[in-house]
């Protein structure tokens, strides 16, 4: 198991692996955070806003617009969670694996 | 012997179930022995799996985590059966049968808290934690008072969930079966305290399990009952539903409800940060073994709540059609007048059980009032456990015991569930007549002004110490209890004031920020040596939770309040 001594934590910060996995697990994760934010909080905004257009009808689709977003986003909720699991889970997580395993003894 | 003692309290549950079918022909649709045989499976099916479950939970591990032996197809049916409550189900479809597409707003609030507790919170939490999601704030901050603070916010939370969730399943069962509401809640009280004093983690994870099948399969059967009268046509069910609505098409545009934008983004707010700081979801993190099935558990959760999110929209508006034009749901007037919303046997909050007695007859009534019952139950179960862990593991085990109490003792606190179960009797009792509207609202506001915050700051930002995170927490827990108070839910509907001080029903949007606000200020202006050394640890929390792969057991000793 990781021993986090002082010393052993500022090897692990200084290691370039370290620095660069975290780097791109945390983009990764701010920028999804943020996509799911602004659609969400977006489509209050077009409630408030634009309700006449959301409640119109597409052409050639039985359904209001308002819906088919919503229908939109949730498939599209599922796609980004399901996008951060299979990153995370294949190339981070061995690379934090091999972390662990170095620094680990 | 204890199974026979298990039945035997399930049978005093229900008294009279049988018998009052026959008096209660006062509602539409009574009661049938299909939905008594269906309640009386699911009670004996989970009271049978409390039972087995029982023998396997010996150590604190087993109580609260079910040995982090969980996988997370498991899991992940399980915190869709946490989060989905008979709230979720039966209010959403009534929120759009009663108002159309507005319901929509809260069905993706609902689903987009997901993602956010996926990016933010399932992987950190389980490098950083155990049993409690105190764990993972507390790591390097001074375990009493952030434990103290974050065992409040769950508290309340868990104990205003769950009257709402309790006076729900009450009333359920009073309307179907005709059961004095009062028997009702005890039953549903000890069936609860049964699930968690007794099967633990275990227990409470299959009922979710069983539940979230259940749910997702009743609603599956129910929407293409719905999409099959209507020959598999979309636009001939939207034109249905907006020709005999009294709103007419109007119910297909969105508006109405949230057409205010500060009301709307505080609701958002705390529908989506809300999710990310309930504290029977959070925990459920620690019943699998790494961070890998943490986030996999998300997966297969946002899954099961997406689907529930297609098929719900289904059944509301599939309830508008079919329902309004059959006056046998509906009290009639002496003119024969009756209104198509407020005039359901029930209120609209029945518009799906009505759904299920129209198009398929008393066996998918019977069915759909199960799962119903189910959903409450389960729900129940989760926040019953994080009440009991909040007090055994935060209060006793950590915060007055310094974590030096043996697991045995901690096993034997965690018995507390049955006082929170017979608090949350007496208060659903006590509150059956009150508009308890607000106190899901609130408990998700708490959530998001008071868990969340404190949460966040302390695995995010190094500065975060001790007194910031206390001062955030208890500011943001404070204001969203004040602003409900003053809101027009309590101060007009229940105290029966004229004008409410506070405009807007919902006070995530002010009392969030709040306590973000204040664990900044409160964590920069500490200069105390406490304070330099927390931020300082910030850089092995960091490790720990990035590389750490999940401390199964408790040898973690990183906590500089420990050293």
């Amino acid at each position: 198991m990781l021993q986090l001594t002082p010393d052993r934590t500022c090897e692990i910060l200084a290691d370039p692996a370290f620095k660069e996995l975290v780097s791109a697990r945390a983009r990764l994760r701010w920028t999804l955070s943020i996509v799911t934010l602004i659609m969400f909080f977006g489509f209050i905004a077009l409630i408030s806003t634009a309700q006449g257009a959301l409640g119109a009808t597409v052409a050639g689709s039985p359904m209001p617009l308002g819906l088919l977003l919503a229908l939109f986003m949730i498939v599209l909720v599922v796609f980004l969670t399901g996008l951060y699991v299979r990153l995370c889970n294949s190339r981070f997580d061995e690379r934090a694996r091999a972390l662990n395993r170095e620094f680990g003894q | 012997m204890r199974l026979w003692y298990l039945l035997a309290a399930a049978l005093a549950a229900f008294p009279r179930t049988a018998s009052a079918q026959m008096v209660a022909a006062t509602a539409a649709p009574g009661p049938d022995w299909m939905a008594i045989g269906m309640f009386a499976a699911i009670i004996v099916a989970t009271l049978v799996i409390t039972y087995r479950s029982a023998g396997s939970t010996k150590s604190k591990a087993d109580f609260y985590t079910a040995g982090h032996a969980i996988t997370p197809l498991q899991n992940g049916l399980a915190i869709a059966g946490d989060f989905l409550s008979a709230g979720a189900f039966l209010g959403i479809s009534a929120l759009i049968y009663a108002n159309g597409l507005d319901g929509l707003l809260y069905v993706l609030g609902f689903l987009t808290g997901w993602p956010i507790v996926l990016f933010l919170m399932s992987e950190r939490m389980r490098n950083l934690g155990s049993y409690t999601f105190a764990d993972a704030a507390a790591f390097r901050l001074d375990r009493t008072p952030i434990r103290l603070v974050a065992a409040t916010g769950s508290l309340v939370v868990v104990l205003f969930y769950l009257i709402a969730q309790m006076i729900g399943a009450g009333k359920v069962i009073e309307l179907l079966f005709g059961v004095n509401y009062l028997f009702a809640v005890i039953g549903v009280g000890v069936l609860m305290i049964l699930y968690v004093t007794v099967g633990g983690m275990q227990a409470t994870t299959w009922v979710q399990i069983i539940k979230a099948a259940l749910l997702l399969c009743g609603g599956t059967l129910l929407a293409l009952a719905v999409l099959w009268h209507f020959d598999f046509s979309f636009g001939e069910l939207f034109a249905a539903a907006s020709k005999i609505h009294p709103k007419g098409s109007a119910i297909l545009a969105p508006g109405g409800l949230f057409a205010e934008p500060v009301s709307a983004i505080s609701l958002g707010l705390a529908l989506v940060f809300g999710t990310a700081g309930l504290p029977h979801i959070l925990m459920r993190f620690f019943t699998v073994k790494d961070a890998a099935g943490a986030r996999k558990s998300v997966f297969y959760a946002t899954s099961c709540v997406a689907y529930f999110c297609l098929v719900t929209p289904l059944l509301g508006f599939g309830a508008v059609p079919i329902l309004m034009s059959d006056s046998s749901y509906f009290h009639v007037g002496a003119s024969g007048q009756f209104n198509k919303i407020t005039d359901l046997i029930g209120g609209p909050n029945m518009a799906s059980i009505h759904l299920a007695h129209a198009i398929g007859g008393p066996i998918l009534l019977g069915f759909i009032s199960a799962v119903a019952f189910a959903t409450s139950l389960a729900v129940i179960a989760g926040l019953t456990l994080a009440g009991a862990s909040a007090v055994s593991h935060d209060i006793y085990g950590q915060a007055i015991a310094s974590g030096r109490a043996s697991e045995a003792r901690e096993v034997w606190i965690s018995k507390i569930a049955a006082v929170i179960g017979i608090v949350a009797v007496l208060l659903a009792y006590a509150f059956e007549n009150q508009n308890v509207a607000f106190m899901a609202g609130l408990a998700l506001s708490v959530a998001a002004s008071c868990n969340f915050p404190v949460l966040a700051m302390a695995i995010f930002w190094r500065g975060t110490t001790t007194r910031g995170a206390v001062a955030g927490g208890l500011a943001g827990l404070v204001a969203s209890v004040v602003l409900v108070v003053l809101s027009k839910t309590v101060w007009v509907a229940v105290f029966n004031f004229k004008a409410a001080p506070f405009p807007y029903e919902n006070p995530a949007l002010f009392s969030m920020p709040l306590a973000f606000l204040f664990t900044w200020l409160f964590s920069v202006t500490d200069q105390s040596a406490r304070a330099i050394r927390e931020r300082k640890a910030f850089d092995a929390q960091f490790v720990q939770s990035e590389i750490g792969m999940a401390p199964a057991t408790e040898s973690r000793t990183l906590a500089p309040a420990a050293s």
